[in-house]
């Protein structure tokens, strides 16, 4: 490990290396990298791919709205194929209140330029004929969403920024954070010293402890998610199918496996055990909704954490009080998909010192000030 | 004796090469080289290939290199129906 850097990066997840890699197009290589585990061990590799553009708020659908078109870019500039296959995130309503949701969502979505559209239940059976449709009262679809597979965006961006002289650094702990009156000055790690003018705060569930490293409160709690994948079946699910109450996900990759989550309540930890519990509640969904999956055989399952930010969106910017602090956390669920952009964004604000306006509302002060809407479309 | 078509995990069609080549890119934790190369994540789990992955990989890794050789259990321990799962019979 070199003595010192520019910018030093705490976390080897898509939100790290993404922000690596948008520094390097901005000419900024003297990047360090430091993860503690292996390359992408935490929830980027730990998620379901899922990448929509539905969201609730006018930023959080326009950080989406561009990540989707960086990912359908994504094997062309970065060599890898990531899988991205866009067949749309169908969201279904059981009650009149749900359908009234999906409808002023929809509304909002097609304000900000994404055609979120409102199906029927006859629409939703030639969609997904698989669908069982007791109860369903209507479905907000957008096909411009799709799935893809984690890893290779992880590759991909990895290869791009060692090819530009970052260095990565799996197996590197981070057990303290330097300042000096009041400026971050660089990190301790288990593998020694490193002096550094930015450090960059891409710590996932951990990101909370490294901001206090810093000497900075940053509200976000891990809580555990799990997720599960099936045995490959031929090609019959085209979008991902959600339902509101229960925050049931599932969707079919490109190999065929179907992978799949759910909502168990649970209190904050960092724990990553899969429980039989889960199972139960997913198998018992899935089969209610796609009566036809009963005999499909569920294959492995894992668990990982979700960032869980006070109002469920990231905290993303600068940290005045600690100049040379940079946070991107607190992701709540969703940091794999609108990471393209985000590593823009802050890149942008790290070269130039300026907070780019679509970074505004994600700044941690907005905890101690006004009160911003709650992002309520979190799921899984 | 091995050949450059010699299959390492039969589920997911990896062969040694590929092995090797994710060995050779620095892959060389046995989580980060899973992933790469691919194995261990068909209907065996692993089952067929971990052994003669570990080989490979004792055989290349550096020596005092830091790097975890042991994968983290994916349940169920055999594939299960959801609809054993859920409860309800198969069907």
């Amino acid at each position: 490990m070199k003595a010192s850097c520019e910018v030093a990066i705490i976390g080897a997840g898509v939100s790290g290396l993404a922000i690596a890699y948008e520094l390097t197009q901005r000419g900024i290589s003297d990047i360090v990298v430091l993860e503690k585990s292996y390359l992408g061990s935490g929830d980027s590799g730990r998620n379901g791919g899922g990448v929509r553009a539905q969201w609730t708020s006018a930023e959080n659908i326009a950080l989406a709205k561009g990540s989707i078109e960086a990912f359908r870019d994504f094997s062309r500039r970065l060599g890898y194929n990531i899988w991205f296959r866009q067949g749309g995130y169908l969201f279904l309503a059981f009650t009149a209140e749900e359908e009234a949701t999906l409808e002023r969502n929809a509304a909002l979505q097609r304000e900000h330029g994404v055609p979120t559209r409102m199906l029927s239940p006859q629409e939703i059976h030639e969609l997904v004929p698989a669908l069982g449709l007791s109860g369903i009262v209507a479905g907000a679809y957008h096909r411009g969403d799709g799935v893809l597979v984690p890893y290779p965006v992880l590759w991909g961006y990895l290869r791009a920024v060692q090819e530009a002289g970052v260095e990565v650094l799996p197996f590197t702990e981070v057990t303290g954070i330097d300042r000096e009156s009041g400026r971050i000055s660089g990190v301790r790690t288990t593998r020694g010293s490193l002096r550094a003018t930015a450090v960059v705060d891409a710590a996932g569930p951990w990101s909370s402890e490294i901001a206090a490293m810093a000497g900075v409160k940053v509200p976000t709690q891990p809580f555990r998610h799990e997720i599960l994948a099936t045995e490959p079946l031929k090609p019959f699910l085209d979008p991902m199918v959600v339902t509101l109450s229960d925050g049931f996900y599932m969707s079919q990759t490109m190999r065929g496996e179907l992978v799949g989550g759910l909502t168990v309540p649970g209190e904050p930890s960092h724990s990553w055990d899969s429980s039989l519990e889960f199972l139960r509640r997913f198998a018992r969904r899935a089969v209610e909704l796609f009566p036809r999956l009963a005999a499909v055989r569920v294959q492995r399952q894992w668990a990982g954490s979700y960032d869980v930010s006070p109002d469920h969106n990231a905290i993303l910017g600068d940290v005045p009080e600690r100049p040379g602090l940079y946070l991107a956390c607190g992701y709540s669920g969703h940091g794999f998909m609108i990471s393209p952009m985000v590593g823009r964004l802050l890149a942008e604000l790290i070269a130039t010192g300026r907070t780019p306006a679509l970074l505004e509302p994600y700044h941690l002060s907005r905890f101690g000030t006004a009160e911003r809407a709650e992002e309520t479309l979190v799921i899984g | 004796m091995t050949t450059a078509k010699t299959i390492i995990c039969r589920c997911e069609d990896v062969t040694e090469a590929d092995v090797r080549a994710a060995l050779h890119l620095g892959f060389t934790d046995l989580e980060s080289l899973k992933r790469y190369a691919g194995f261990g994540t068909g209907p065996c789990q692993g089952k067929g290939c971990l052994s003669a992955v570990r080989a490979l990989v004792r055989e290349t890794a550096e020596a005092g290199e830091p790097t975890t050789q042991r994968l983290r259990t994916r349940p169920p321990a055999v594939p299960v129906a959801l609809g054993a799962l859920a409860g309800k019979e198969e069907g």
